[in-house]
């Protein structure tokens, strides 16, 4: 009965760890540590994503999707363009067909997406928190996501 | 097929090599767009005639955007089995905010049709395009490709609904044989006259597709060759159109419409009158399931016969009823068929196209 309660006792703690460590799960917005760019807000975010011209200091402001999976895409679908993926990329092509706007650039390498940040101060991406707080090269402008 | 079919492969492979979405340089962004199409058609019609008989029709258009801070370029290049062409070329500056300059070549924004898709094939639902937006090269009898310098507003996202302007001043197309020919940038010759173009539209969601608007546009055509005009006695075609559109959406229905007045000043050698005719179009769509679309369009141009400027394109098509039905699959993909009957000034024939279309990104 002992061995029982232990193993029931060692099945809850392992569950409650695994649910604390989900329940942590946040997706952030990044820039370069080195940029001057500092607060963005939902409607600012939204309308670079969508092709709509924000500056900052005089300079447009460059938005990157991060691709790398499947939950991090769902996510900026359902809370920073709030659209599907379908009307997201229909939306975009029709950018560049009538108004001469570049899709949003994509990328799976998260290496490459810090080296895209990097090279323009003035560019921003969202990542998982913890990926952000692992890189030396990005910092965290705010919380786009909390489960 | 003519020889621009073997300048098609090159540049498909160019397309297919850039084929991921956009591309961030250290400076600004750039993006290449690869929309192809092919498919057979069938106009049951003497070639001698009218439009062409059938053929096999390929279409390749590129089109290549650039953005560094304010500044734009915009270039869309068609290569296909009719024509090889310099669509677009604009070089664009963020004004303010709200409002973007252009300077080059473009597409007229009085027409509604072609302000929404281009030449982007894969985007619009049917295969061909209604009478008000023929583009020149296909005998379309009112102006679609401008040159000069263009103004449009931006959209205010920070409200549900909004207002879209956009107007131009340039030169228009010049009359020649049996049809419209717009500026050739890469060959430009002088000769051209004015040309004004006059868009606005309410969004009732500025970040959805519906709208309905106004247009005006007053053109100046010259006659360069076109046996007709010089039958006529006639000088140049003072051109006004005014007109209506109302593109619209319930659920899985969509309505597209647009309705020109349009009144052309014929200036003869000997004595000047007016010539006026209504052409338009009703497209609708019912999309019973995601991929699938049944559409239908009506259009129509009033004294067509009697008109003596549509006698100038004997070749334009000026009346049609097709049904068609458009399957999209795989991801950016799809099949349409067309049929309908159409009519030139002079005969009436029926239609049937198939067509695969497809996006590179």
């Amino acid at each position: 009965m002992k061995i029982a309660r232990l193993l029931l006792l060692v099945c809850m703690s392992f569950y409650l760890c695994l649910y604390a460590a989900h329940a942590s799960h946040q997706v952030v917005l990044v820039a370069a540590s080195d940029s001057p760019l500092s607060e963005l807000d939902s409607l600012q975010l939204r309308k670079i994503y969508l092709g709509f011209g924000v500056k900052s200091d005089g300079y447009a402001i460059t938005a990157y999707r991060n691709t790398a999976d499947e939950d991090l895409n769902r996510i900026f679908l359902q809370t920073v363009v709030a659209m599907s993926e379908k009307a997201y990329a229909r939306r975009q092509l029709f950018l560049v067909l009538r108004q001469g706007v570049p899709r949003v650039a994509e990328f799976e390498d998260s290496e490459k997406l810090v080296a895209a940040l990097r090279k323009n101060p003035y560019s921003v991406s969202y990542m998982w928190k913890e990926d952000a707080l692992a890189s030396s090269d990005v910092k965290i402008l705010r919380v786009l996501w909390d489960e | 097929m003519n020889k621009n079919i073997c300048l098609l492969l090159p540049l498909v492979i160019a397309a297919c090599l850039n084929c991921s979405p956009s591309h961030a340089w250290t400076w600004g962004q750039h993006d290449l767009v690869f929309f192809l199409s092919a498919g057979p058609s069938r106009n049951d019609v003497n070639p001698e005639d009218g439009p062409e008989g059938q053929d096999m029709v390929v279409d390749a258009n590129f089109l290549y955007s650039f953005r560094l801070d304010d500044f734009r370029l915009l270039a869309e290049y068609i290569v296909s089995t009719e024509e090889s062409e310099l669509e677009r070329f604009q070089l664009g500056w963020q004004i303010t905010e709200k409002t973007i300059g252009w300077a080059g070549r473009f597409h007229s924004p009085s027409r509604y049709w072609n302000q929404v898709y281009h030449h982007g094939q894969y985007m619009q639902t049917s295969i061909t395009r209604p009478v008000t937006d023929q583009f020149e090269d296909d005998a379309g009898f009112i102006p679609t490709h401008i040159s000069g310098v263009m103004f449009e507003s931006a959209l205010e996202p920070e409200t549900t609904a909004g207002f879209e302007f956009a107007a131009s001043a340039g030169l228009a197309p010049v009359i020649g044989d049996n049809k419209l020919e717009p500026l050739d940038i890469l060959g430009a010759e002088s000769g051209n006259g004015s040309a004004i173009d006059l868009r606005i539209g309410y969004l009732p969601d500025q970040l959805g597709d519906d709208q309905i608007g106004l247009t005006f546009s007053r053109y100046d055509l010259e006659i360069e060759d076109n046996v007709h005009a010089a039958l006529q006695g006639l000088l140049n075609v003072e051109q006004y159109t005014i007109g209506a559109y109302i593109d619209w959406r319930w659920q899985e229905l969509r309505m597209l419409t647009n309705v020109l007045r349009v009144i052309n000043e014929m200036n003869r050698e000997n004595l000047s009158d007016t010539d006026s005719f209504f052409a338009g179009y009703l497209q609708a769509e019912y999309t019973p399931l995601e991929k699938l679309t049944f559409f239908g369009r009506l259009e129509g141009t009033t004294d067509s016969t009697s008109s003596s400027y549509i006698a100038l394109f004997p070749n334009s098509i000026t009346d049609r009823q097709l049904l068609g039905v458009r399957y999209d699959y795989a991801p950016r993909n799809a099949l349409t068929i067309e049929v309908g009957e159409a009519a030139t000034r002079s005969e009436e024939f029926t239609q049937a196209m198939f067509q695969w279309s497809t996006v590179f990104r």
